[in-house]
């Protein structure tokens, strides 16, 4: 069974901090001896210097490296964004992400993404169910399935979708430059999110505690309601976060059945990417700082629930 | 939660038809559309040179990006996992960051810091092409990439701890010694992992490599972007069928190979 | 010879070794003893530059080390939850200080196995270390370290992480071994017991300093403070005094105990207590009793004065030191 897959544990890890807030408790950092000035008058020095390198720590070349090369490749592309959006000013950046195609395009993203991650909420938490309670043949396939969307290129799965749903559909269902077809993209893709985060949690979850709601005469529906989707919920909630900041990014998949079509189907990756052709490279700008914005308060507020609910768990404990 | 098999077999006719609609019939049928014409037909499509070029070029790339995604990535979880510094947590968030943002926002990003108008312009005027080059794709596809090496060898590391080094190094073992036959063997299941997500990933990623790519075939278009532009460009449906299945299988392959190594990882 | 010199280590703020100054001899067996904290796995990793010092030196057999990191200093390291190359057969562990030394392939293959033969590993040369058990990994783990010959081996707590019987019979397997190779031996452990086992020589340690070093016998009869009398085997406080438990002898006659003390210099003298228990252990008996000035403390006396006494629970008895006793100021400010 393959618990993981491409975007998803990128995406899972991204809000990783999620699942240990503050998360310096995994490992008791001890303060290296060297550098700390710990070293008080009154002993005998030697007049060697001392050994006083641990094995196994990393030295100030290794940090220096990692730093250099995370900020080349990530940190300054990122500045450089920021700065060209606010290079005409905080008025220049208004304008920008105020002009009517873009709140446009950033309203189009975030309802679908909105629709996308409530859909998700519900079939990611039903698939999890059947994947883990129920029992039928094929179905390890059909667990390795939930993958595919992550370990498939998006423009693969927008062609794959236009193949059903496009212009020659065999079935005659057409939703290229509809929103649906936004949808059905964004779903195909997001697919794996809520599924992953909440199948190991059902897996942990306490069966008896279950039973018990039963045999104090609560009927499935009632079990289900005020014991089982409350334990489940932080992973839903998170599932569907992370849904919805794949989706609000999201490119690839809907570049070709979206259509592109402005105040209908144009989403905000597309906008930018219009802005980009059209030269107006501060619009592009500044739209994708936009979009960096939600996507970054999403998750963001993520990790302040998932915190909350964890301390709450530690209390209960 | 004691469910009625009514109840479940309706739930598992539920999730099964989503499914069966979300992903199975799309496959089905673009299968089905690819292979209809017959094999010779699906085998010409992807073997033009135009295709043939962008299945080099998508592999130049991979060729490039991964080796320093291992290098880099190793270095970072071990300085993430080992080192004791200030702006450590900064270091873990910044290495996350990458899966936060948007592959469009990644291609704007590159062109803001080193199109010819951006900060780094001047490489450019200088006459090294960086955006609508073989280095913008790289520099986008290492973006896109560069958490899945550290994340997957960052909690061995934290597994493993530092005894095995020590051992090693009251052994007679140096640096590089205790490196190469104590940590490197340690991680090689993780970092094999991360290298199967970065290869999928470099291979599949579009949004980020078509903002910074000129897109001339047979020059800078890879496998994604040869997908779009025949569909888009060229209305040559059958052939971004015939492409994207091709994608699709390299997908599933690297999808099988996840299994087997989580399976593996698992083992150890 | 290992030769510690005011070495001095800080985290952060806290001073984990106090200007510790230790001769270990050449092919002595010596325990490291100190409750947790003590220090001594920090002096043990000192010793193999695992840890660097912030002062002080170590030299070994006369080469001053202080600068070298571990991988030069002719040492062997055994830890305490063995550190098994997890990826490497157990013949590869063994091999491994060899073959980095990149010795010939015959003699690594003969020095492997007669090492396995001695640690009793014969056969197990394809397992991996997952497949063996804890002695048998730790065993493993001794091969290693002894594979390249070191000058020194150094073993924190090996046997802390095994079961009682097998950490009593690998104790005894240590010193013979010892008696065999005679390489000269730090062992650390917190358990007084198996430095009495197998060391020859004990240095015991507490917040960072070294409290006495000697021979097994010398520090439990002539503790230097009550600190090591206390690590050291149980002990009883008898008017202020310790004494151990084994050392009270009760009289039922006042006036003859008083004559007997009298002969017995530093005596703490004698105490008349209650008696409120009395626990047969086996071979002997324990008597816990209550001195008239509301102390507690505990007697051991054989099975047989027991009888004679015929101790009942509420008696009045007093108790006193034998002549030989080992008897110690009782220094609160030293007080584990
Ligand atoms: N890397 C470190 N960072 C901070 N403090 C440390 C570190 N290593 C040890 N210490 C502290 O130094 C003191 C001595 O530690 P050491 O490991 O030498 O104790 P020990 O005598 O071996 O104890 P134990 O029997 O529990 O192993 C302890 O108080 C410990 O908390
Ligand atoms: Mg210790």
């Amino acid at each position: 069974m393959t618990s993981n897959a491409i975007d998803s544990r990128g995406a899972e890890q991204s809000a990783s901090p999620l699942s240990r807030p503050g998360s310096g408790g995994r490992d008791e950092p001890r303060p290296d001896g060297a550098g700390d000035g710990g070293r008080s008058g009154g002993s005998t020095t030697p007049a060697t210097k001392p050994n006083r390198a641990r094995v196994g720590a990393v030295r100030p070349l290794g940090i220096g490296v990692v730093t250099l090369w995370l900020s080349v490749i990530v940190l300054l592309p990122l500045a450089a964004l920021t700065a060209a959006a606010f290079s005409e000013g905080w008025a220049g950046f208004w304008e920008a992400i105020t002009a009517p195609a873009a709140i446009a395009a950033l309203w189009v993203t975030v309802l679908v993404s909105a629709i996308v991650a409530v859909i998700n909420a519900v079939t990611g938490t039903l698939i999890a169910w059947v994947l883990v309670r129920d029992d039928f043949r094929g179905k390890r396939f059909v667990n390795a399935i939930i993958d595919l969307p992550f370990a498939l290129p998006t423009i693969v799965a927008s062609i794959v979708l236009l193949s059903l749903y496009g212009p020659n559909s065999p079935i005659d269902v057409q939703l290229n430059a509809t929103r649906w077809g936004l949808i059905v993209a964004l779903l195909f893709v997001t697919l794996p999110f809520v599924v992953r985060s909440v199948q190991p949690v059902l897996i942990e979850a306490d069966r008896e505690v279950e039973e018990a709601a039963a045999s104090l005469g609560a009927s499935s529906w009632t079990t289900f309601r005020r014991v089982v989707l409350p334990t489940l919920a932080p992973a839903i909630l998170s599932g569907t976060g992370l849904a919805f900041a794949r989706a609000i990014g999201e490119y690839g998949s809907v570049v070709l059945i979206g259509g592109n079509i402005p105040r209908e189907t144009q989403v905000a990756s597309q906008y930018i990417q219009q802005q980009i052709e059209i030269d107006r490279p501060v619009n592009a700008a500044a739209v994708s700082v936009a979009l960096l914005a939600i996507a970054f308060a999403t998750l963001l507020l993520l990790r302040v629930v998932a915190s909350r609910t964890q301390r709450r768990e530690e209390r209960d404990a | 939660m004691r469910v009625g098999t009514g109840t479940r077999i309706t739930l598992r006719v539920l999730a099964l038809g989503y499914l069966f609609v979300l992903v199975a019939v799309p496959i089905g049928v673009i299968l089905w559309r690819a292979f209809e014409p017959g094999l010779a037909t699906f085998i010409a499509s992807i073997s033009t040179p135009a295709a043939i070029s962008a299945l080099n070029l998508s592999l130049l790339i991979v060729a490039i990006v991964v080796p320093l995604n291992v290098v880099f990535g190793v270095v970072t979880a071990l300085a993430l996992v080992r080192g004791r510094f200030r702006g450590r947590g900064l270091l873990q968030a910044v290495v996350d960051l990458p899966f936060a943002v948007s592959p469009i926002v990644v291609g704007v990003s590159l062109i803001m810091l080193w199109g010819v108008n951006g900060w780094f312009g001047a490489i450019d005027r200088a006459g090294f092409q960086v955006i609508f080059g073989l280095p913008g794709m790289v520099l986008a596809t290492i973006f896109v990439t560069l958490p899945f090496v550290v994340r997957e060898v960052e909690p061995v590391l934290h597994e493993i701890g530092t005894e095995q080094e020590q051992a090693a190094s009251t052994l007679g073992a140096d640096r590089w010694q205790t490196f190469w036959r104590i940590t490197l063997p340690a991680i090689r299941w993780g970092l094999t992992y991360g290298v199967v997500l970065t290869v999928a990933r470099a291979l599949g990623e579009f949004g980020a490599v078509i903002m910074v790519s000129s897109g001339f075939p047979g020059v800078s278009q890879t496998l994604t972007l040869l997908v779009h532009a025949r569909y888009i460009d060229d209305h040559n449906t059958y052939g971004a069928y015939a492409a994207a299945t091709l994608l699709m299988g390299i997908a599933l392959l690297v999808l099988l190979l996840m299994t087997l190594l989580d399976r593996k990882r698992s083992d150890r | 010879m290992i030769t510690v010199t005011a070495a001095r280590k800080h985290y952060g703020s806290f001073l984990a070794l106090d200007d510790v100054d230790i001769d270990i001899p050449s092919g002595s067996l010596t325990a490291l003893l100190g409750p947790s904290g003590s220090g001594k796995s920090t002096l043990l990793r000192a010793i193999a530059g695992l840890e660097g010092l912030d002062g002080g030196t170590v030299t070994i057999d006369g080469r001053d080390v202080t600068a070298e990191p571990p991988q030069r200093r002719g040492i062997g390291f055994v830890f305490q939850h063995y550190a098994a190359f997890k990826h490497m057969t157990v013949r590869d562990n063994v091999a491994f200080g060899l073959t980095i030394r990149k010795r010939p392939k015959a003699e690594i293959a003969k020095k492997v196995d007669d090492l396995l033969e001695i640690v009793g590993l014969d056969g197990f040369q394809h397992r991996y270390p997952a497949q063996l058990s804890g002695g048998q990994r730790q065993r493993m783990a001794l091969a290693r370290a002894l594979a390249v010959d070191p000058q020194v081996l150094l073993l924190d707590e090996p046997f802390g992480a095994l079961d009682a019987k097998v950490r009593t019979d690998l104790r005894q397997w240590l010193r013979r071994l010892h008696d065999e190779v005679h390489v000269t031996t730090v062992l650390v452990t917190h358990d007084q017991e198996e430095a009495l086992d197998v060391a020859d020589r004990i240095a015991v340690l507490n917040h960072g300093r070294i409290e006495q070093v000697g021979d097994p016998v010398t520090l439990y009869e002539r503790p230097a403070n009550d600190f090591v009398m206390g690590f050291l085997g149980s002990v009883a406080s008898l008017g202020g005094q310790l004494v151990r438990p084994h050392d009270i002898v009760l009289e039922r006659d006042h006036a003859a105990a008083l004559a007997l003390d009298a002969k017995v210099a530093d005596s703490p003298g004698v105490i008349t207590a209650t008696v409120e228990r009395v626990v047969p252990l086996g071979f002997e008996v324990r008597v816990d009793l209550r001195a008239d000035s509301g102390e507690r403390f505990a007697a051991q006396i054989t099975r047989r004065d027991a009888a004679e006494l015929g101790l009942r629970e509420g008696e009045t008895i007093h108790a006193r030191a034998t002549s030989r006793s080992t008897v110690v100021d009782h220094d609160p400010a030293l007080a584990i």
